[in-house]
């Protein structure tokens, strides 16, 4: 029998190692670094060649020492001269893997958030701006909670505190159009604006690959956090600036208030909802070039120091109106006293309310849960599941039903993720229906202009 | 021992005598779709300007990857100076994932159980647990940047006549995109490829240094090849295999040479190499006892890394980089290609390399006419590190336009003796600049052992030109492999492995003893064995093809099968032929008949019975043999005039009379044949 070699006898990461395997397939040595393990009962070791091979524990038999594992020297002494002509950016980290690098030596992919490494794999930031970084996290965007938007928002009031022209906020691509969005209300939606430009990028690609967007999603935004036009407060509280196609050379800056992830791995995975683009930003050999939209500031706003913050106790209840949905789900809601209901409706803003063939007792259920919530004062608000277009509901019966009803939502071009963003931050000012009422429809950042376009 | 043998006589170095160490590595595409899509492996002839208006196109850049650190060579810094883009045509076969806007999926089941076969045929030991690994690559020829690939088996063996070799491992990855044409413009350099290649699986095979001689690194490609054909499910053709070598010579170091694909050549381009390292070997301590420093033992091994140091630091100081412009000399040369140059804004800028005179070399030829190694050469391909087309260098001059007297002129302005050397690179001035530094750099090697580095065959119009290569980079090692986190680990389960070690493919020797019995040509054996038909002539002749057929005869199966050019069925072709071999069907009807079975999805159990049906309505049914002879005499009949004038030559004319009188029902070989008997009778 085989001697099972257990995880604690084994030397650290990077020594040199010879192990003795056996397996089904006969007893083996190899022989290479020994790495960290991601998984606690498999050994990985790099061969000379490059190569990973992984066994589970119960395979190794022996190990030898070859040498000991040599100590990481520093990988550089370089130090960081900023041109103090050039506009602060400072680069907020909130997580994903925008910023992450690779150590080839063991194939780990880890975070480096110092400005020279930023420099070195982004050389053509150096003329761009004087860059200072933040670190807020390091979280998979899917994780993030309303609380981290809270210290975006008050890592963005630092930065400008200091005379940041801007700041650029990396961030995992998931929820990133959310985070934008609190960023526009948080500062804007008081009828105010920003100090500073604020733009949120991530990356579709990783950086450790030779062909990620990362790098230029970052000189773009970079670019735009020193250079852009000075913040009207509308539209452009916050912008998401990623890749425009599927090619390179061209960034898009979306409004943070109305756009959302529309795909789930292509490059030019964001797009402005119901609204156009505010500016590209084309990356050339050795110039980079903000082209502006039909962008026009529309109000002059007053310029806040102090973002507002959202409530952290506001509890949003969210559902999709179609087949499924049912009144049992709704009830818990109201039970369990959610501050709001959000619904995704079909179509113009509907929900299954109706029971036309006398077949479908649910729809009536559901339409009498809904109107006793209403007449207590609850609040449901109703979203666009299309993404685009307009809620509108006036045009058919049902829908001017659901407005008899108690049900708000009428008359929005606010993109469903920006809505949920806009009910939190309400909410967060006043908690009354009537409140809720007045300002749905208004236009608070630019979510929700008199017209789409698109 | 010094190193023994001619350098200008590359046929008469011995291996053995030479420390030789040679290892081969074999790149074959296997018969199956992507590896990490589910694309088919389709690929579309076409050439750059042929590539269809509508397919897709996208523009990328590949940045060097961050943090892989170190120092940035003249190839690393000439890849940012030269701002390459890289254009890529969306063929049919290439989804979101070959354009690197989605996750790759697993490995192809296909692709890993070929490999797996391959494996145990080689003896090799399979990994447990398979790990893809991304390999970086910077030429574009991967949309991601890097090549997936994965080892599957190691420690195998294979067999050849003059020994075992080695096998230290099998992989499975992904072939890279086709480059279709590339054009510099104002903004940079563009390269354009199409992604119909991408991602078709190829098995990586490498042999450990066990081969002994030139010939036998011919021979174990060869087998090797065989060996994965063996399989029956590796893709066949121009370009779906590949070969390098690995060559060192005691005295030299490991070189890796590509484009060894005419597996004739390999014999000539090893001893080219070996050749080569000898003479940078000579010339290293020719130049050491120049400088009067220690010299290099004869055998690698044997180098001593504080003395290596010493002598590079001398190097350094004797050969600075210190680039001057002399395009003022040049401002009234000869030469119309340095005219146009600087016409152009360009500079003739030069380097001088003190001692070197006569040690750069003229290009000499050896009795077989190719060219001797010479140090010349070697600075040449520094430069075109940098993307320029080449350099001159004193040793050659005069010579390409350049007069006795301009190079003169340059001797004087850079106050240099006749045993010193220089070199001159006419380019735009920052590419001048890098391709030079480039040349001292590679200069100052010139006091070492060769380097390790990745070399490629000299290909002229796709073909090796003389059996020589040019230096294309340093070998790369495993720095450059980190792990491929978006597909996960495949375990391999016993069960698997049992399953494909009892079910291994047939070599050839087993296939030929399965033809022993059978009473066809040795030239059928052979094609058939050849065009992987014999498993269905095999099963056709004993009747377990189609269960409702009679065994077929072998020589009428086996035509039939070697010359279906229109991919028939072998079920349709095996049925007709049977009703051809039985009488009810002219030799003509075979084919037409059997495609429109095919067309009309007719089962193999109804195909006998479908066809019989048919024959008479298309007019494949064969005339008996009474009335062909009667159609045959009265042709003979009629045109009894045209027989006495040119007797046998008038068969061909009385073919057509009568098949035209049978209503081309009658089989043309039969007519032949009573036709020639009736017109020798009649003589």
């Amino acid at each position: 029998m085989p001697y099972p070699v257990s995880m604690d006898e084994l030397p650290e990461p990077g020594t040199s190692i010879k192990i003795f395997v056996k397996t089904w397939s006969g007893e083996d040595t190899h022989t290479g670094i020994l790495l960290p393990s991601s998984d606690l009962d498999l050994l990985t070791i790099k061969l000379l060649n490059g190569y990973n091979i992984s066994f589970p524990m119960t395979y190794i038999s022996n190990f030898e020492i070859i040498s000991e594992s040599l100590k990481n020297s520093p990988i550089n002494n370089l130090k960081y001269d900023a041109d103090k002509s050039l506009p602060l950016v400072y680069l907020i980290h909130t997580g994903g893997t925008i910023a992450s690098k690779v150590d080839y030596k063991t194939g780990a992919v880890s975070a480096s958030f110092e400005p020279i490494d930023l420099i070195n794999a982004m050389p053509e930031l150096e003329n761009i701006a004087r860059i200072k970084v933040l670190k807020l996290g390091n979280m998979w965007s899917d994780d993030i909670r309303p609380r981290h938007w809270n210290m975006m928002l008050k890592a963005t009031e630092k930065a400008f505190s200091e005379g940041a022209s801007g700041v650029v906020i990396t961030h995992g691509t998931d929820t990133l159009h959310l985070s934008a969005a609190a960023m526009a209300y948080g500062w804007g939606g008081e009828g105010c604006k920003p100090p500073g430009r604020i733009v949120l990028t991530g990356s579709q690609r990783s950086p450790d690959r030779g062909s990620s967007d990362a790098s230029e999603n970052i000189i773009a935004s970079v670019m735009w956090a020193a250079n852009g036009p000075k913040p009207s407060g509308y539209r452009d509280s916050s912008v998401i600036i990623l890749h425009a196609s599927s090619s390179d050379g061209n960034c898009v800056v979306l409004p943070g208030c109305a756009s959302r992830k529309y795909h789930s791995s292509r490059r030019d995975a964001f797009k402005s909802i119901n609204q156009k683009p505010i500016a590209n930003i084309t990356i050339q050999k050795k110039e980079i070039t903000i082209i502006m939209g039909d962008y026009e500031p529309l109000e002059s706003r007053f310029e806040s120091q102090n973002p507002k913050i959202f409530n952290e106790n506001i509890r949003i209840a969210e559902f999709i109106s179609g087949p499924h949905i049912q009144s049992e789900l709704i009830e818990a809601a109201i039970k369990l006293n959610f501050d709001a209901l959000l619904l995704h409706g079909t179509g113009l803003g509907h929900l299954p309310i109706s029971n036309p063939e006398n077949d479908s007792i649910e729809n009536t259920r559901l339409k009498s849960v809904i109107e006793d919530y209403c007449l207590d004062g609850g609040i449901i608000v109703i979203v666009a599941q299309t993404i685009n277009g307009p809620i509108n509901m006036n045009i058919y019966s049902k829908g001017r039903k659901q407005q008899e009803m108690g049900i708000l939502g009428h008359d929005s071009l606010c993109p469903p993720g920006s809505a949920l963003v806009k009910l939190h931050y309400l909410l967060s000012i006043n908690r009354e229906k009537e409140y809720i009422a007045k300002k749905w429809s208004s236009d608070l950042v630019g979510e929700n202009p008199k017209f789409v376009r698109e | 021992m010094e190193p023994i043998g001619e350098v200008s006589d590359p046929e008469s170095l011995n291996p053995t005598a030479l420390g030789f160490m040679c290892g081969l590595e074999i790149h074959q595409q296997l018969d199956t779709g992507k590896l990490h899509s589910r694309m088919s492996s389709e690929l579309f002839d076409f050439k750059f300007e042929e590539i269809p208006k509508n397919w897709n196109r996208f523009e990328r850049k590949l940045r060097a990857a961050r943090g892989e650190g170190g120092k940035i060579d003249v190839a690393a810094r000439f890849e940012q100076l030269r701002n390459r883009s890289f254009v890529y045509f969306q063929s049919p076969n290439a989804s979101l994932i070959e354009l690197d806007e989605a996750p790759p999926d697993i490995h192809d089941e296909n692709a890993v159980d070929i490999v797996l076969t391959m494996s145990a045929m080689m003896n090799a030991k399979p990994i447990n647990s398979l790990q893809a690994m991304r390999k970086t690559v910077v030429d574009g020829s991967n949309t991601s940047g890097f090549q997936r690939t994965t080892l599957v088996a190691t420690h195998g063996i294979l067999d050849t006549k003059s020994g075992d070799v080695g096998i230290d491992v099998v992989c499975l990855e992904e072939d890279s995109a086709r480059k279709l044409n590339s054009e510099t413009t104002t903004d940079g350099e563009k390269v354009y490829y199409t992604l119909d290649r991408l991602g078709i699986p190829l098995v990586e095979v490498a042999t450990a240094p066990d081969i002994q001689s030139p010939e036998h690194a011919k021979e174990t490609a060869i087998r090797l090849g065989s060996l994965l054909r063996d399989t029956r499910r590796v893709r066949r053709g121009l370009g779906s295999i590949r070969q390098d070598l690995n060559v060192s010579i005691a005295c030299g170091d490991r070189v890796e040479i590509k484009g060894c694909q005419d597996l004739d050549w390999i014999p000539k381009i090893i001893r080219l190499e070996m050749a080569r390292q000898i003479h940078m070997y000579k010339l290293a301590n020719q130049l050491r006892v120049e400088a009067n420093l220690p010299l290099l033992p004869p055998d690698r091994s044997n180098d001593n890394i504080p003395v290596e140091n010493r002598v590079a630091a001398s190097a350094k100081s004797r050969l600075p980089i210190n680039i001057l412009d002399v395009s003022e000399i040049f401002s009234t040369s000869e030469s119309s290609m340095i005219q146009k140059s600087l016409s152009n804004d360009e500079v003739v800028l030069a380097v001088i390399l003190p001692g070197f005179a006569g040690k750069l070399g003229v290009k000499t030829l050896d009795s077989q006419g190719s060219q001797l190694p010479r140090l010349g050469r070697e600075l040449a391909s520094a430069a075109k590190l940098a993307g320029v087309a080449g350099i001159f260098h004193s040793d050659e001059l005069p010579a390409y336009g350049i007069t006795e007297h301009d190079k003169k002129s340059v001797m004087d302005k850079l106050s240099l003796s006749n045993s010193d050397a220089f070199i001159l690179c006419v380019a735009p001035r920052w590419q001048a600049n890098l391709a030079l530094e480039s040349v001292i750099n590679r200069a100052r090697l010139a006091y070492h052992r060769i380097i390790q580095e990745v070399r490629n065959v000299v290909i002229k119009k796709g073909q090796p030109d003389d059996g020589t290569t040019t230096a294309m980079r340093p070998l790369p090692g495993g720095a450059r492999m980190y792990p491929e986190t978006d597909v996960p680990i495949l375990h391999i389960t016993h069960e698997r492995w049992l399953a494909i070690e009892q079910n291994l493919p047939l070599n050839q020797e087993q296939r030929y003893s399965l033809f022993s019995e059978v009473e066809i040509s040795e030239n059928q054996i052979d094609a058939l064995i050849r065009a992987e038909l014999d498993d269905i002539f095999l099963s056709g002749i004993s009747g377990k093809l189609n269960k409702s057929l009679p065994p077929l005869p072998s020589k009428a199966w086996a035509s039939g099968l070697l010359e279906n050019t229109e991919s028939i069925s072998n079920d349709s072709l095996a049925a007709a032929i049977h009703l051809r071999e039985t009488n009810l069907l002219t030799r003509e009807g075979v084919m037409p008949l059997s495609k429109l079975a095919d067309k009309s999805n007719i089962s193999q159990s109804d195909l006998v019975s479908w066809m019989s049906s048919k024959i008479k309505d298309l007019g494949f049914e064969p005339a008996d043999t009474s009335s062909v002879e009667g159609a045959v005499d009265e042709a003979i009949e009629e045109m009894r005039g045209m027989i006495d004038a040119k007797g046998m030559g008038a068969i061909g004319p009385l073919m057509g009379i009568v098949m035209k009188k049978l209503g081309g029902s009658a089989d043309g070989k039969v007519v032949n044949s009573i036709l020639r008997s009736k017109i020798q009778k009649l003589k």
